[in-house]
């Protein structure tokens, strides 16, 4: 890993989520966070970055267009209609953008699977599609690669009734429809299904992801080592990830199921789904990091297995 | 006389006991003699809702599609209604279907404090000029001014009436009489009541609700439903009769319709079990009920404790885990006696 | 959505403001912004302050602060796009300053949507009382601060009216700490925060508490009766009324609105509050079926009303000898004509 020059990173957005991207971009080592754009000073995640001595602005996006040299990349933490508006400007200024609404603009990415072919492919939007997705897709795509053909795969998210903000609670049909979407492009199956729940128990539970596919006659043996050399690739960048119940063949069906602890930057522990999204799109940004600033091709870390 | 409306869920609480498997035919022979018994609404469905066929809640024998095209074709009088959980219907793919199928009665239903999850759905539905309920589930877990603030939400939305459900049975009359005249003093639209029967409390639960204030009373044929069954409607149709509640329903159809019910479609007539009244008892979620056995059986303990501790932790739908954290602690509590 | 600018409304604020002319000369040459100007009211008053420059001649610079101004200004060009309006994008929960040359300031930032009440209570507090803290802020930095009007509510009485509606000196109590509660007491709380301003940095600050509108500019989602019936009867469908049929509201048109909040903040006491509504009481069933005859296919009226709160009093409506004593203002739209309009503005939107 070269120690080159950071790479400058602007975030939009300065809610939970754009906050706990905050702190993370801070403790990166490849990252500088240029730039903490939302539309009113008075939110709490601005009274932090300012705190920490971050440069805010409540212009939003004008923050960015007034001065583009201010970041390379954009992380787009706000809502899927306002990152469509957004994507338009940042477009024309050629900014690559990692897109963390379920706005399905751009390339889905899963940083386990595809995080360098997104980098690539230069289009510049990247899309981190949905928590849910991000904790499933990848063992779903696992399960995937071990047969020909997927018939169904469904995924059901229990999430903590409190981590679950107004703009969640606003767009559970966005989030599902972006994780259904981003399921069948990951797996080909023929059909998915992703469902989510709000869990008010208290204490608050971790984000746990159960994943059925129904495929055939697979082998669990091969389910199992396939879905462990996944989990290995995914705790690289999102330490908190576990299998907990490992690929289990029920009525023909297999199950497994994952939790997410959060690593508790910016919010508790328990907001395992707002964490794993977060991670997810740092991993792709210090990608784009290191890239820029090795002359050799930089691969995505794959994690102990090094499958 | 007051009137009570009342909504008959038999083809859709009444799919939990079979596994989502009731048939088409069975659809149609009810819907027609609900139909004719005059009942205002008839829901029909998976027992979790509209979308909600899935391997985490079962697999409906049927597809929403197929389910609503007979329903619909077997209604005249009656009005076709659902039942619906965002989350697991989606406007895109759920809703806008069965508004363009001619349903007319959408229940939403949340958890009962998560209200909010519900506005997208409402205002569609509210918009799409269909009528529209809110639906408040495990409604026990919630005090009185809780389940009010959460109803107020519902009916900011544009939810025209509220119902209440006591999903896991654990009411008694005094609770009922509580929480709804609690709600039927704190919001302006229609209030009712969804009762089920593990404590041997839905009739009477019923009726103290009706006496509180509600105005809309779920009633299936025979208690066909979920656990230990709903209010049975026959019995709250006649209870109503003999109280002078205005229902416009047909004592001896709806007599008629159970009897078809149970000739066709209840493979099991619904019984008060062991298992029912102790969740029941401890306001548990009854789905717990495969797991909290094979976790028992596994570890030696007494089942039924751990439905006593799981009600004191007041453990929600999706803390599998703390069944078997409470089974341990059990195993402890008994190594030291 | 109409590019063109509506005769019909332009007609209507003429009317409104014909006997107040030489009392809103006050206005005339001076800039004047409204915060909060994408809604009903900023729409109205938009429509008000261009009439008053193009029929009179006076000058009036409009500066329109909203959340999403510069949407407003696309869809309503006739308005955004002229040369005596500027927009501006300004969320007010973010400190910010007004054009130096702004003498007179309407407030009318604010959350009405009952959804969002449930939704996100702390947005709406936040709004409210960040909200006008900024705006409070930004006013007492200006040298030429002639007036600022507080848009308010009725909802800050709380309690229950008198026979003749509530007055502004006689207040209920609010259930504090209920959810359903936060924006009624989020806007006695600006309230307190104007008497605060006003005795430390000496602004002149009128209050107005509105009431129930109607008039072209509302959105016929909102979830209020009226809205509602609109809606049904537009779409052809039966008109369906919840609750008590019986209680009673009033309804104000647009343009006597805007024109009674721009004689307010030009002729009101400072310090003092005004009530903002009209005195035609009618109850919701009334208004359901006076929809139902303005429309066409006369939609039947439908009632799901819950029994026991027919005996609960949830009346909604001022009295507004206040103003009207003061102020010499009056309606000048009563509510079969201001819904004739307002059906008739809805079809030209809908056609266009």
């Amino acid at each position: 890993m070269s120690a080159g020059p950071k790479l400058k990173v602007a975030i939009i957005g300065t809610g939970n989520i754009g906050t706990d991207l905050l702190i993370k971009s801070m403790r990166s080592s490849s990252l500088v966070c240029t730039l903490f754009a939302g539309r009113n000073f008075s939110s709490s995640g601005m009274k932090k970055a300012n705190y920490l001595g971050v440069n805010i602005s409540d212009r939003g996006i004008d923050a960015i267009i007034e001065d583009p040299s201010v970041c390379d990349v954009v992380f787009d933490a706000t809502s899927a209609p306002a990152h469509a508006r957004h994507w338009e400007v940042l477009r024309e200024m050629r900014k690559t953008v990692i897109d963390l609404t379920p706005a399905k603009l751009g390339e889905p990415c899963v940083p386990a699977i595809n995080a360098e072919s997104c980098v690539e492919s230069g289009g510049g939007n990247i899309n981190m599609i949905t928590c849910g997705g991000q904790a499933s897709i990848p063992i779903a795509y696992a399960l995937a690669q071990l047969q020909q053909e997927i018939e169904y795969i469904e995924v059901a998210s229990s999430i903590a009734s409190r981590s679950a903000g107004p703009a969640t609670r606003f767009n559970i049909d966005e989030y599902v429809d972006a994780t259904e979407s981003a399921l069948l492009k990951f797996t080909r199956a023929r059909y998915a299904k992703a469902i989510l729940i709000l869990n008010p128990a208290h204490p608050p539970i971790d984000m746990q992801t159960t994943i059925y596919a129904k495929m055939g006659t697979p082998d669990v043996t091969e389910a199992r080592k396939a879905v462990a050399a996944m989990a290995e690739r995914i705790k690289v960048y999102v330490p908190g990830y576990e299998v907990i119940v490992p690929p289990t063949l029920e009525a023909g069906r297999l199950i497994t199921t994952v939790r997410v602890r959060g690593n508790g930057d910016h919010l508790p522990q328990y907001a395992g789904n707002l964490d794993i999204i977060n991670c997810a799109a740092v991993a792709v940004a210090e990608l784009i990091a290191a890239r820029a600033s090795s002359s050799t091709v930089v691969r995505f870390p794959r994690g102990k297995s090094n499958a | 006389m007051p009137r009570v409306t009342i909504s008959d869920p038999t083809l859709r609480d009444g799919n939990h006991a079979v596994r989502h498997q009731l048939k088409k035919e069975h659809f149609a022979v009810y819907c027609k003699a609900a139909d004719a018994a005059n009942v205002p609404i008839v829901e029909v469905g998976h027992g979790n809702g509209l979308g909600a066929s899935s391997m985490l809640v079962g697999e409906c024998g049927v597809t929403d599609r197929e389910i609503l095209e007979v329903a619909r074709t077997n209604l005249t009088h009656s009005k076709l209604g659902i039942h619906l959980i965002p989350g697991f219907a989606t406007v895109k793919k759920d809703l806008s279907q069965a508004v363009s199928m001619g349903v007319d009665v959408f229940r939403v239903a949340s958890h009962c404090t998560e209200a909010d999850t519900t506005e997208r759905h409402i205002g569609y539905l509210r918009e799409a000029g269909k009528e529209v309920y809110g639906v408040l589930m495990m409604s026990h877990m919630a005090d009185p001014q809780t389940l009010v603030d959460e109803a107020r939400k519902l009916e900011s939305y544009g939810a025209e009436g509220v119902v209440i459900m006591d999903s896991a049975g654990a009411y008694l009359p005094n609770d009922v009489t509580e929480r709804i005249s609690a709600l039927v003093g704190g919001i302006t639209v229609p209030v009712g009541f969804h009762a089920h029967n593990n404590l041997g409390m839905a009739t009477a639960n019923s009726v103290a609700a009706v006496n509180a204030g509600a105005s809309i009373i779920d009633g299936s044929a025979r208690g066909f439903g979920a656990g230990a069954g709903n209010a049975q409607l026959e019995v709250i149709i006649a209870v109503f009769q003999r109280l002078g509640i205005e229902t416009g329903v047909d004592l001896y159809k709806i007599l008629d319709a159970a009897d078809i019910a149970e000739r066709d479609f209840i493979p099991l007539l619904p019984s008060i079990s062991s298992v029912s009244i102790v969740s029941g008892l401890h306001g548990v979620f009854s789905g717990f009920i495969k797991q909290v056995q094979k976790i028992a059986a596994e570890r030696g303990v007494d089942p039924r404790d751990i439905f006593a501790e799981l009600g004191k932790r007041k453990a929600v739908a999706g803390q599998e885990s703390l069944i078997i954290e409470v089974a341990i602690d059990l195993q402890k509590g008994k190594k030291l006696q | 959505m109409s590019n063109a600018s509506d005769a019909a409304i332009r007609e209507d604020c003429l009317a409104a403001i014909a006997p107040h002319v030489p009392v809103l000369r006050e206005l005339a040459g001076r800039r004047l912004a409204i915060t909060g100007g994408s809604g009903f009211l900023g729409s109205w008053l938009a429509e008000t302050v261009t009439a008053l420059n193009d029929e009179h001649k006076m000058d009036i610079r409009l500066d329109v602060l909203a959340y999403r101004a510069s949407a407003w200004a696309a869809d309503y060009e006739h308005l955004g796009g002229r040369p005596d309006v500027s927009t501006r994008d300004q969320d007010v929960r973010s400190s910010f300053e007004f054009a130096s040359d702004v003498s007179f300031v309407v407030h009318a930032a604010g959350i009405p949507d009952g959804r969002v009440h449930s939704s996100d209570p702390l947005r709406v507090f936040q709004t409210c009382v960040t909200g006008i803290g900024n705006v409070l802020d930004a006013a007492s930095k200006l040298s030429n601060m002639a007036g600022l009007l507080n848009v308010s509510s009725g909802l800050i009485y709380g309690g229950q009216a008198g026979p003749g509606g509530f007055t502004e000196d006689t207040f209920g109590g609010l259930d504090i700490g209920q959810v359903s509660h936060v924006y009624a007491e989020s806007k006695r709380a600006a309230e307190s925060l104007c008497a605060a301003y006003r005795s430390q940095f000496r602004i002149p600050i009128v209050t107005t508490r509105p009431f129930t509108f109607v008039g072209p500019y509302q959105k016929l989602n909102r979830p209020w009766a009226l809205n509602n019936f609109l809606r049904d009867a537009l779409g052809g469908r039966e008109i369906r009324v919840h609750g008590d049929g019986e209680t009673r509201r009033s309804y104000m048109y647009g343009s006597d609105a805007a024109c009674w909040v721009l004689v307010a903040l030009v002729k009101g006491t400072p310090g003092r509050a005004y009530n903002l509504g009209s005195k035609g009481v009618m109850s919701i069933r009334q208004l359901a079926e006076e929809i139902s005859l303005q429309v066409e296919r006369r939609p039947a009226v439908l009632f799901r009303t819950l029994p026991a709160a027919q005996l609960r009093q949830s009346d909604f409506f001022p009295s507004t000898d206040r103003a009207m004593q003061e102020l010499k203002v009056q309606e000048t739209v009563g509510i079969s004509s201001a819904l004739a309009k307002t059906i008739a503005w809805h079809k030209r939107q809908a056609s266009c």
